[in-house]
């Protein structure tokens, strides 16, 4: 049996309806033809396909595809299993960004003593504890992409910010490591494996029952992979909106209005589609965009790779439908799909903003 | 600055270092390993004088901690 075949039969794509619901549904595919999940799925059903096409590598695996699928087919899921494959045949994506966060990402599976707390200015935060805050990446992102004014950071800040308020002492650590979403879907499982092995050991020697997260990626990546690789956790993982919805309804905590700022939300794939969260953000919204919840579209690039033209296709269309809903603000709950908009926005000389979802809660708390 | 063969080649490789040096820090890679000088392509004593001097540096530093990285 062929590898591929193999595929197959792990993720049952035998039971694809041939019905194009896929390539119809996907965002990709709308920009660049030449990518149909459609006929990977067909050619791999026949045999032709092979683990060097480039194409796999489109893929954003943002769910948009295989939640739709009448056959219940996980198709990021192939497309992450063909990526592991071809990584190690020796084919890959092109990296964006010259590969440098890829390298920054490799760097961390060494013994390391990193310095990324160093934003923590005014928050509270503990050794050891029952809260574990998980930053992710942020710190790295605020150095690389502050030509385009991403504000990474400021959102990290926020949060700690928001858990002080909370009465929420986190630990924050200095050997918090890269999740490993992105090697996971990048085809690079061993990395994958030896970053979540150090953070699975920082979060035991830390005492943790709770790990708090506020990137979309690093939730859904503990949540539904460290289990699949190392068997069940010995902490919860939690999302901060619905750690947030919970103390909003115990009133902990109370929003203010908006006031003047109109704004919209930009459903993150990995937030709303692969985890589920749809509610809790919308206790701040103001407009809908028409492709919201499961049909929101996807910020046009994953895992730092095949960065294209395409992807400017996708996000300026979606910056445009956000304005389109009168909203003058865009708001986002993912580090990366900030990047990205605020990336189209510098590019195209847009008017509308960008705002991370925590700095808006931030700057709504009611404070005594 | 500015007075380079490749146009803003050197304005752009100034903001890189300045990038790097930073993600070096956070990294917890010691920032002395890292170094800017400005070469022009005529000056082929002195870009093997820093070389040589540089080497020697990193030599007497020994290994860093990343053996297997990138």
């Amino acid at each position: 049996m062929t590898a591929i075949a193999d595929l197959i039969n792990t993720t049952k794509t035998y039971y694809c309806l041939d019905c194009g619901v896929c390539t119809g549904s996907c965002p990709v595919s709308r920009v660049f033809p030449e990518f149909s999940p459609r006929q990977i799925i067909e050619r791999s059903l026949y045999e032709l396909e092979e683990f060097s096409d480039h194409t796999i590598w489109n893929c954003l695996t943002c769910a948009q595809c295989s939640i739709r699928c009448p056959a219940d087919i996980n198709f990021p899921e192939f497309i992450r299993l063909m990526r592991d494959e071809a990584h190690s045949m020796g084919f890959d994506g092109v990296p964006a960004h010259n590969g440098m966060l890829q390298t920054i990402m490799s760097i961390q599976t060494q013994d390391v003593q990193q310095n990324r707390t160093y934003w923590i200015e005014e928050g509270k935060t503990q050794e050891t504890g029952d809260v574990f805050y998980f930053v992710g990446c942020r710190p790295y992102f605020d150095v690389v992409f502050r030509d385009i004014d991403a504000g990474s950071i400021t959102a990290a800040q926020n949060v700690l910010k928001i858990l002080n308020t909370c009465g929420v002492e986190p630990v924050v650590s200095n050997n918090e490591r890269c999740c490993g979403h992105d090697a996971l879907w990048n085809g690079n499982e061993e990395k994958f494996k030896q970053l979540a092995r150090l953070n699975l050991d920082l979060i035991r020697s830390s005492g943790a029952k709770q790990v708090v997260f506020s990137c979309p990626e690093g939730y859904h990546t503990f949540k539904n992979f460290y289990p699949k690789y190392f068997g069940e956790l010995d902490f919860e993982p939690v999302h901060i909106l619905d750690f947030l919805a919970d103390k909003l309804s115990e009133g902990v905590i109370q929003l203010e209005g908006s006031g003047e700022k109109v704004v919209t939300f930009h459903d993150p794939c990995r937030l709303g589609r692969l985890a589920g969260i749809y509610d809790a953000p919308r206790k701040i919204l103001e407009k809908e965009m028409p492709r919201s919840r499961e049909n929101g579209i996807c910020c046009g690039t994953s895992g730092w790779m095949n960065c294209s033209s395409c992807s400017k296709e996708i996000q300026l269309e979606r910056l445009k439908e956000a304005g389109d809903t009168g909203a003058g603000t865009l708001i986002t709950a993912c580090p990366k799909c900030q990047i990205h908009f605020r990336c189209a926005k510098a590019a195209f000389d847009l008017d509308i903003e960008i705002t991370d979802l925590y700095d808006l809660v931030a700057d709504r708390l009611k404070t005594e | 600055m500015g007075d380079c063969h490749y146009l803003d080649g050197n304005v752009k490789a100034e903001k890189m270092f300045k990038m790097t040096q930073e993600l070096v820090k956070i990294l917890g890679i010691d920032p002395v390993r890292l170094r800017l000088e400005w070469v022009s392509s005529a000056e082929g004593g002195r870009f093997a004088e820093i070389a040589r001097e540089f080497t020697g540096q990193i030599i007497s530093l020994g290994p860093s901690s990343l053996k297997q990285a990138a």
